[in-house]
């Protein structure tokens, strides 16, 4: 893809730790996606820091069709230097992985909530 | 047994022979469902081989077709994450790719939402007036969006995401 296709912004600096670099791409899917209301780490019980980051991304915009992991390689161009495994829902099943009725696979839990406000500083 | 890497490779190479024949197809004399046809596959495939990549079971996605409206927007993000294209242009190409995506999961005879869009680009139909349509002289919505800016990108985006896995 060239670059006159897309005119990419200036170029972020790198984070190399995990966590920023999960607050980094929800900063960036929040900015893009306005249907997004929440993102929630997920992490499994023995997780590394060479696994990948996991985001749970309520989507009011999106299809219900239940929990479909997609991972992703790094994005270097934003600053995002891990791979990532995004799981994407709407409202109304975030309602049924809290009430247990859509569980999530491979022992993932949710470990915490990427705030918007939090996400923007 | 083949590892999930291999089956995402071997999706995304079924993939790029379908947008192949898409674009051949195209400086031909020939109904645009037969076009729309080789789209809506490459499309289904780019979708199930990140579907695999990420631990899904090839079994698990023989028995649908709906996966492309679901899947399809997520991959484009990420080509424009991978990009770093700007926010802006971002959004409205993020927006437009939701639409697209599901107009050409719709191309499907087997997705119909639930009988109000028997629309399909392989089989006769009958629509809601009665009427016999055939997808050789149907204009489909999905068309008239892929003329549009954000069309012609997102076919190149399309063609990105496929590359990124087959090399």
């Amino acid at each position: 893809m060239s670059a006159a296709i897309l005119e990419p912004s200036s170029s972020p600096a790198l984070v190399p730790n995990k966590a920023d670099a999960a607050s980094r791409l929800a900063l960036r899917h929040y900015e893009i996606e306005p249907g997004i209301s929440a993102i929630y780490r997920l992490e499994g019980s023995t997780e590394s820091d060479l696994d990948p980051f996991i985001l749970l991304e309520v989507n009011r915009d999106t299809i219900a069709a239940g929990i479909m992991p997609l991972g992703f390689p790094p994005a270097p161009a934003i600053g995002v230097l891990h791979p990532s495994i995004i799981v994407e829902i709407t409202p109304e099943e975030l309602f049924r992985v809290q009430a247990g009725s859509l569980p999530l696979p491979n022992g993932w839990r949710i470990t915490g909530q990427i705030h918007r406000r939090v996400a923007e500083l | 047994m083949p590892t999930p890497s291999e089956w995402s490779v071997a999706y995304a190479i079924q993939s790029r022979a379908d947008l192949d024949a898409w674009e051949l197809l195209r400086g031909q004399k020939l109904p645009n469902c037969e076009l729309l046809h080789c789209l809506q596959m490459a499309c289904e495939k780019l979708s199930k081989s990140y579907l695999c990549a990420s631990g899904t079971l090839p079994a698990n996605l023989q028995s649908s077709h709906a996966y492309t409206a679901k899947q399809l927007p997520l991959i484009v993000r990420h080509v424009l994450d991978i990009e770093n294209a700007r926010p802006g242009l971002a959004r409205d190409l993020l927006q437009f790719t939701k639409r697209a995506a599901r107009e050409i999961e719709l191309l499907s005879p087997s997705v119909e939402d639930d009988g109000r869009r028997p629309d399909n680009c392989e089989y006769p139909w009958e629509d809601t007036s009665g009427r016999l349509r055939l997808p050789v002289n149907y204009s489909f919505p999905i068309e008239q969006l892929l003329q549009e800016r954000h069309g012609r990108t997102l076919l190149k985006l399309i063609r990105t995401a496929i590359t990124r896995l087959t090399g």
